[in-house]
């Protein structure tokens, strides 16, 4: 492997899913969101004080997301869907963070804590375009829960679910876990694909260079005869000297194709991927 | 008569087996670049005595393995040999090896070929 190829291995970090999958996942997130805070919204009817926005806004914004991603659904971005997401996401933790506290008001031991953010931790590892924002999201999720678990009066810590708030940190290591592995699984497909394309490429430029040398094995034969026919056989003709130089001629034609093949090498070794000789 | 027949698209090599076939083993010797016109020659001429057959004759052109499936066909039973300047790896090489005459890869010395055409036509060897 050369410096060049090993300066654009793709590291974990950087490992992307493809960019049709990615659209595909961000889109699910957005219509997640919207469908999931009218379910939220018509969960809230019982609680007459709880305020409507938070949901609805994060409804909106998931609807406002699947519109984008149908816009720019021929010219979708890695940064953008990872960008639309984490918004996505975050409208989620705000409807849930502004929400909390009423159900746990009301319905007290009978509220079990934190659900949506835990649900909304595990399909992360599922649908987050990139590792960085995957993780991002996987840690706003539980990092917003932990916070708020210890916002409430803690008379009230004591009567809800049993575990918390370490089952949001479990929650969110696991999904941290399954983030990794699908990012490394990714990374490892990206690699065979990459060597398989290297390998092809390989098999190209060898063919290419064996058409080259048969190519100049004609003219090598004219120079063979040539000097043959003069040195051996004393023939010293006109015609034989304007064959040398036409067999030369052709050899330096190959010769400049070889160098375009070598540029090729060269261009794909600085990066710019296989090219056809 | 003894006579050698050369099918090859390259025009300089043509001129120089001729020449050395000539010259060197004072055998005549006829030329085509062509298929279609080494038909010709070779219809025209009593029947040849050696058939010398460059494989690959250019993009979208008959081949030297449809000339000798063309000679064979015309009752010719003397030898032939082709002299290629593609490896063993190309297809039409590896067709041709299948025929069961010889294939010699070019390029090839003057003395080494010299002795082939010389056995091949039954010629005494020259005094060392």
């Amino acid at each position: 492997m050369t410096r060049n190829q090993k300066n654009h291995k793709e590291s974990l970090w950087n490992t992307k899913a493809s960019l049709q999958s990615v659209w595909v996942c961000v889109m699910v997130s957005g219509f997640l969101n919207m469908t999931g805070m009218l379910f939220e919204l018509w969960l809230e009817r019982p609680i007459p004080e709880i305020p409507f926005y938070p949901a609805a806004l994060s409804s909106a914004y998931g609807a406002l997301v699947i519109l984008i991603l149908y816009l720019r659904r021929h010219s979708i971005s890695i940064p953008l869907a990872a960008y639309l997401y984490m918004s996505n996401a975050a409208f989620v933790i705000f409807a849930f963070y502004q929400t909390n506290p009423y159900f746990l008001a009301h319905f007290a031991e009978r509220w079990v804590p934190f659900q949506g953010n835990k649900l909304g931790t595990l399909l992360t590892p599922l649908l987050a375009p990139s590792l960085p924002s995957g993780l991002i999201v996987v840690a706003a999720y539980s990092i917003v829960s932990v916070i708020q678990f210890y916002s409430f009066p803690e008379a009230l810590q004591q009567k809800i679910a049993y575990g918390e708030p370490s089952l949001s940190i479990v929650f969110g290591l696991a999904a941290c876990l399954m983030l990794f592995f699908r990012f490394r699984r990714t990374q490892i497909e990206h690699r065979m694909i990459k060597a398989e394309a290297e390998a092809e490429a390989v098999k190209r430029w060898a063919h290419a260079l064996v058409h080259l040398r048969d190519l100049t094995n004609t003219p090598l034969q004219v120079i063979e005869f040539s000097t043959a026919l003069m040195r051996d056989h004393q023939v010293y003709d006109p015609k034989i000297f304007s064959n040398i130089e036409g067999a030369m001629r052709e050899l330096r034609i190959i010769d400049a194709k070889l160098g375009t093949l070598y540029q090729s090498f060269e261009a794909a070794e600085a990066g710019e991927g296989p090219r056809e000789a | 008569m003894r006579w050698v027949a050369y099918l090859d698209d390259n025009e300089m090599l043509r001129q120089l087996v001729q020449e050395l076939v000539e010259s060197v083993l004072g055998v005549r010797c006829l030329t085509a670049g062509t298929l279609d016109d080494f038909k010709n020659i070779i219809l025209s001429e009593p029947p040849v005595s050696l058939a010398i057959l460059d494989i690959n004759l250019g993009v979208a052109q008959p081949t030297g393995i449809d000339a000798f499936h063309w000679l064979r066909a015309q009752g010719m039973q003397e030898p032939i040999f082709f002299l290629t300047g593609y490896s063993e790896s190309d297809p039409l090489v590896k067709d041709a090896g299948k025929l069961g005459v010889p294939i010699f890869e070019k390029p090839m010395q003057t003395k080494i070929f010299l002795e082939r055409l010389r056995e091949s036509l039954k010629l005494s060897s020259p005094p060392l």
